[in-house]
């Protein structure tokens, strides 16, 4: 995914590197810092990013992911040493337990023991640091971030943090970050009418330095088939970046305010060049693909819903808090998916003019 | 009684799936355990909900094909053999016609997706927002997508990021 280098980092990278330096560059150890006087929560966001880097921790994690009339947990036990090594072993629901990701740098092996198999996937952008600044950039430019008050979280002392939105004053996520280390212990992320999009919340945490290298050990298991998961490119600028799909790209003319678009990525799925567009406000992620194949979209095995606009058919299916809308323009084929309701994807699909 | 039979021989005894002496033990054991019947009437409860549940979901017909049912019942001209037959000519007819519009039904894809073969699939888009999603350091944290460059559609394993996702209200780990 070839992402952008937006001007307005500056901020966000002169932030970021202070945290770095001063508060962890001489130590890695976690450090006390003094509780944050204003509710201006910036430097603590940005201390929030930087924390996995320099603390190592052993904890469980529960996830909750809000549909559209039900919710659904993913509970995964998380090792991680800092600066870039992860593993996330699944222990719920039945479908996923025994299953592990470990994530080193750009790299990630997940491993299913079900299938006796490992994808290796490969996302430089992830460990990118203008990639994050940008990220922290973006988030900076279309949020407030408010210190809303204290709380205690898997028994540690927190911070809550709130992000408002600049353009409607709602609350688009709250952070519990822990006072002594930064690291996120819980988040919630909230629809625009209020109601809850997806959670995480830490069940446990113990910060310890002491986790053996083997966990991390991407060896695959004896048997294992070894298979190719997604690539993507390095960072480069939009929109010159946009790579070549083979036609002309279409971008929307209408998008939520604050979403701009931040990456873009053309894959070759069953010889066909697919077009990805990815859009964010550094909270809410926005993706519209695009091929020239004309073919519909295939939903096969999924209760996908017809609908229409401006006077084409589309199909669309609820993923948890995700919406997937599809419909086909002369010889193109569009997908737009999001954490935005139908009726916003809807707006955004009747810009999509070819 | 102190000794009672788990959920799994009443599920089997439910569906007449033991073998006929534990069949004919359970049922005499049922006659004397009231703990017993009561478990065996909660499990036939959930059964009854699942099979009205299914029965609520049932796949529609597609209306065009029921159009084009309907459209070769009246285009058949009756013969001669037809009209002895009048009474049972719709109760022949539609079977054939049905048989024939779900042969072109599966046979030509132009009906099901409207123009050519089904493109890429949904669960690969999804996929592939989710991975980006997920490098927001502020982003969710969920499942492991499971699409793999060689195409390889996901699968149940995928849980919530991909194509299950998609009949979330049947899988496994629902809250309700």
């Amino acid at each position: 995914m070839r992402r952008r280098q937006p001007a307005r980092f500056a901020l966000a990278f002169a932030l970021l590197g202070l945290s770095t330096t001063t508060l962890y560059g001489a130590t890695p150890a976690p450090r006390v810092t003094p509780p944050v006087a204003s509710a201006d929560a910036r430097p603590l966001i940005v201390e929030a990013v930087a924390a996995p880097k320099h603390v190592s921790f052993v904890g469980q994690m529960s996830s909750i992911r809000s549909g559209t009339t039900q919710a659904f947990a993913v509970i995964q036990k998380v090792e991680h040493r800092a600066p870039d090594q992860t593993r996330r072993t699944y222990l719920a629901p039945r479908d996923l337990y025994g299953q592990f990701v470990i994530s080193r740098g750009a790299m990630s092996w997940g491993v299913d023991p079900g299938k006796r198999r490992v994808v290796v996937s490969e996302n430089k952008a992830a460990v990118d640091p203008v990639a994050v600044v940008d990220d922290i950039a973006l988030l900076d430019s279309n949020y407030r971030a408010v210190r809303t008050g204290a709380d205690d979280v898997a028994d540690r002392r927190t911070d809550v943090v709130d992000l408002v939105s600049r353009y409607t004053g709602e609350r688009a996520m709250r952070l519990w970050l822990d006072v002594e280390t930064h690291v996120v212990l819980a988040k919630e992320a909230y629809h625009s009418d209020g109601s809850l999009a997806w959670r995480t919340r830490f069940d446990d945490i113990r910060y310890t330095d002491a986790i053996p290298p083997q966990v991390f050990s991407e060896s695959p298991p004896s048997g294992f088939e070894m298979v190719r998961g997604h690539s993507y490119d390095q960072v480069q600028s939009l929109p010159s970046a946009v790579p070549d799909a083979g036609f002309r790209p279409i971008t929307p003319k209408f998008l939520p305010e604050g979403f701009s678009l931040v990456g873009a990525d053309v894959s070759t799925v069953k010889g066909t060049k697919n077009l990805h567009l990815f859009y964010s406000d550094g909270i809410r992620t926005l993706s519209l693909f695009e091929n020239a194949t004309g073919r519909a979209t295939d939903f096969s095995g999924m209760r996908a819903h017809s609908t229409t606009f401006d006077g084409h058919d589309a199909r669309y299916v609820h993923d948890g808090p995700t919406t997937l809308v599809a419909w086909r323009e002369h010889d193109l084929t569009f997908a737009v998916v999001g954490d935005l309701d139908l009726k916003e994807l809807l707006q955004i699909a009747t810009s999509v003019i070819p | 009684m102190n000794n009672h039979y788990d959920q799994d021989f009443l599920i089997d005894y439910l569906h007449g799936a033991l073998d006929s002496a534990t069949d004919a033990a359970l049922f005499t054991h049922l006659d004397a355990c009231s703990e017993c019947r009561a478990a065996l009437d909660v499990e036939a409860a959930i059964g009854d909900a699942l099979r009205s549940a299914a029965r609520s979901e049932a796949l529609e017909f597609p209306s065009m094909i029921k159009a084009r049912v309907w459209d070769a019942v009246r285009r058949q001209k009756p013969t001669l053999l037809d009209r002895l037959r009048s009474p049972w000519g719709p109760a022949i007819a539609v079977p054939i016609a049905a048989v024939v519009a779900l042969a072109a039904y599966f046979g030509t894809p132009v009906l099901r997706g409207g123009g050519t073969a089904p493109g890429i699939a949904a669960s690969y888009y999804l996929d592939q927002h989710n991975a980006q999603a997920t490098q927001n350091p502020l982003g969710p944290s969920v499942g492991p997508a499971v699409y793999t460059a060689e195409g390889t559609p996901a699968t149940a394993a995928s849980y919530i990021d991909t194509a299950d996702a998609a009949t979330l209200d049947n899988a496994q780990g629902a809250i309700r």
